[in-house]
């Protein structure tokens, strides 16, 4: 029961990420049939999409960096008391640099433009967005199980 | 090659002049197998519409711009092109060089206009490619 309470953060954090993946799907998907049933120029459709798509992922990613932030939190409650200073600092440096990571964002480009830009010029900012936060879930529940497995 | 980056679109554009492909500053007196080059970039994956104004400034004490385009406006060029981070856009036109003055000269490229399906903005890049004539 115990493990259950203890893994109860990471999970959560991937349900809320893989709900919020389909919400963002459905989104998307009725806001195109809208503007094809509307008749809307298909450049100016693709390109509301687009500034959809990249509110909804910044919106899904600061979502993430709050569980991120919280199950860093737990982890420093639930694993063993001995490890508490290494795993308050491996807490708070993934945090921060997750903070500045969303405030660089916000402060560097337009939320809106997230689905058209590619800084790296390999992929859209918002479907980087969207991987990063599958491997945020997944590190978090390595890293839960890893605890587990020490205490 | 000078670069500039527009704000708050972030095109990113460069400059310069070239002889026979080479890239030059010092230019001769007549000059007129020069090239003004423009590239813009871009971090956008949609290709986006856009016109990019220069001209040839005129730098005292000469009373006319040493360096003038070939163009039916000699004080003004404006382009027109589409890029995208897979395609930058590229242009360019002749440059004449006075055949009697030298001095300073300078080309600038100042004002980028870009067209998406929301309409119409203009965005200032302020980039200056200092020449001489000698």
């Amino acid at each position: 029961m115990e493990v259950i309470h203890i893994l109860a953060g990471p999970v959560v954090g991937i349900l809320i990420t893989s709900l919020a993946f389909s919400d963002d799907l459905f989104i998307k998907y009725r806001v195109h049939a809208f503007f094809r049933q509307r008749g809307v120029a298909p450049a100016l459709a693709e390109a509301i999409e687009d500034m959809i798509s990249g509110g909804i992922a910044f919106a899904t990613f600061l979502g993430n960096v709050y569980i991120f932030i919280i199950n860093s939190l737990i982890a420093a409650i639930v694993f063993p008391r001995h490890d508490v200073e290494i795993i308050i600092l491996i807490g708070e440096i993934s945090s921060l640099v997750l903070v500045l990571q969303a405030s660089f964002i916000y402060s560097e480009y337009d939320i809106w433009d997230l689905g058209e830009i590619c800084p790296t010029g390999a992929t859209t900012y918002d479907v980087f967005l969207r991987w990063e936060q599958v491997v945020l879930n997944l590190t978090m529940l390595a890293y839960f199980i890893l605890g587990l497995s020490l205490s | 090659m000078q670069t500039r980056q527009s704000k708050p679109s972030r095109f990113n554009v460069d400059i310069w002049v070239d002889r026979q492909g080479q890239d030059v500053t010092s230019l001769t007196l007549g000059e007129a197998s020069l090239n003004y080059h423009i590239r813009v970039r871009s971090i956008r994956k949609p290709s986006k519409q856009v016109d990019l104004k220069s001209v040839a400034l005129i730098v005292a004490p000469a009373a006319a711009a040493l360096v003038q385009f070939s163009h039916v406006t000699p004080l003004e060029w404006i382009c027109s092109v589409s890029t995208s981070v897979t395609q930058p856009g590229a242009s360019n036109v002749g440059v004449v060089v006075d055949p009697t003055a030298s001095g300073s000269s300078n080309l600038q490229a100042l004002e980028l206009v870009i067209s998406d399906p929301f309409g119409v903005t203009t965005e200032t890049v302020q980039l200056d490619l200092p020449l001489t004539v000698a």
